[in-house]
């Protein structure tokens, strides 16, 4: 057995400290790779709802003002989950419903024989939809995954001295064995919308209030 | 010997049940808001707040830690309001009390959602309030929101009530100084 002298042992610790320094870049470009690959992609979900609104003649010609407003307590419906691991854990934005919603809303007036006017419009009858929530909620299991969008919107009608609220609401599951594309979200929070809006704009009860 | 593997077994069962079954906590919130002053009001505003959260959990169990609870977010939310009437001119009074003029704050919402990525974790906050407002029969109405996201490798309970302080601070400190809202009070 051979015991390193002090020269050896110089030698030893120098090459050490070289192998040392030559791994620290390697370290440093890992944890940026690492880094980059968690620097978390949100969607900004894209809404198409379809609806389908039946044609009557209850309102007459009256003028309706709407209006539409926003009161969801986040712009966040869920987060991205499985699949692509730099996507986990991004949130999914749906930054504008409002256009959509009010779109949809004055659609749903002229299809029952009303005139849509602006919210300031001085008008007997006014129509305000507010906005209550917007989700896309996951639960995991080790081998799926299920899906669970939900909405809820509230109509706040009045006609003359007469008030009228409803809170219509939708939430319903779709399990998958993978992990969501983007258009799948899409498609999810647009069902979600296009069910609450249809059972709100062909509401007989909203329509005939409104029609007195 | 299999006795004993049984044993070892069920403990080893307990104590990842347990590790997996998330206490519940509450939460520690301080907001902290600074007033300015925008009108000179006068006389007295009938102030009420609702708690109308879908929740008391301000946080459910993701990615491990505890479940986070809010019981009582009113007193939070209360003094700060009366401060921002006081500032303002007003003399705030009670809910039941005849005057002109009402303020009525309705907690829409206080939430934490954490979400767990590749390395690091996503901490998204937000708080939401509602304010109905009369004066001399007119109503004025308008949703404040307040969302941010923080991210982090490791999270604490300190953190954890220091965001979410921060979200209710920022959604209570555009109410308090929202200036149309103190216009229209002071007509």
């Amino acid at each position: 057995m051979s015991v390193a002298g002090p020269k050896q042992m110089e030698l030893a610790s120098v090459t050490r400290s070289k192998a040392v320094r030559a791994v620290r870049p390697l370290f440093l470009v890992s944890f940026l790779l690492l880094g980059g690959g968690c620097a978390l992609a949100p969607q900004d979900a894209v809404l198409n709802p379809a609806v389908t609104i039946s044609k009557t003649a209850a309102g007459g010609g009256a003028p309706v003002s709407v209006e539409v407003v926003d009161e969801r307590p986040s712009t966040v419906a869920g987060t991205r989950m499985m699949g692509q691991a730099r996507y986990i854990g991004a949130e999914i934005k749906v930054a504008e419903v409002t256009p959509i919603v009010e779109a949809k809303a004055k659609e749903a007036l002229v299809r029952n024989q009303f005139v849509p006017e602006g919210p300031s419009a001085a008008t007997d009858r006014k129509l305000k939809v507010e906005i209550r929530a917007l989700d896309l909620k996951t639960q995991h299991t080790m081998f799926s995954a299920s899906y669970l969008p939900s909405a809820a919107f509230k109509a706040v009608a009045r006609n003359k001295a007469d008030n009228f609220e409803k809170l219509y609401r939708v939430d319903f599951s779709e399990g998958t064995m993978w992990y969501n594309s983007d258009d799948k979200n899409n498609r999810l929070l647009s069902e979600a919308v296009g069910k609450v809006l249809d059972d709100m704009l062909n509401d007989p009860e909203l329509m005939g209030f409104l029609a007195r | 010997m299999l006795a004993a593997m049984r044993v070892v077994l069920l403990l080893a069962g307990l104590s990842i049940l347990s590790a997996c079954m998330g206490e519940i906590r509450y939460a520690n919130v301080r907001p902290n808001v600074t007033i300015t002053k925008s009108v000179s009001g006068k006389g007295a505003v009938a102030l009420s707040i609702v708690d109308e959260r879908s929740s008391t959990t301000v946080s459910d169990l993701k990615t491990g830690g505890s479940n986070i609870r809010l019981i009582e977010p009113i007193p939070l939310v209360e003094p700060t309001l009366k401060q921002a009437l006081s500032e303002n001119g007003f003399t705030p009074v009670e809910k039941a009390s005849a005057t002109d003029r009402r303020l009525k704050v309705e907690i829409r919402a206080i939430e934490l959602k954490i979400a767990g990525g590749f390395a690091t974790t996503s901490y998204l906050t937000n708080a939401a309030l509602k304010v109905i407002a009369n004066s001399k029969e007119q109503t004025f109405e308008r949703f404040y929101r307040s969302e941010a996201m923080a991210r982090s490798a490791v999270g604490s309970d300190e953190r954890n009530d220091q965001l979410v302080s921060e979200a209710l601070s920022k959604a209570m400190s555009d109410v308090a100084n929202d200036a149309e809202l103190m216009a229209f009070l002071a007509r």
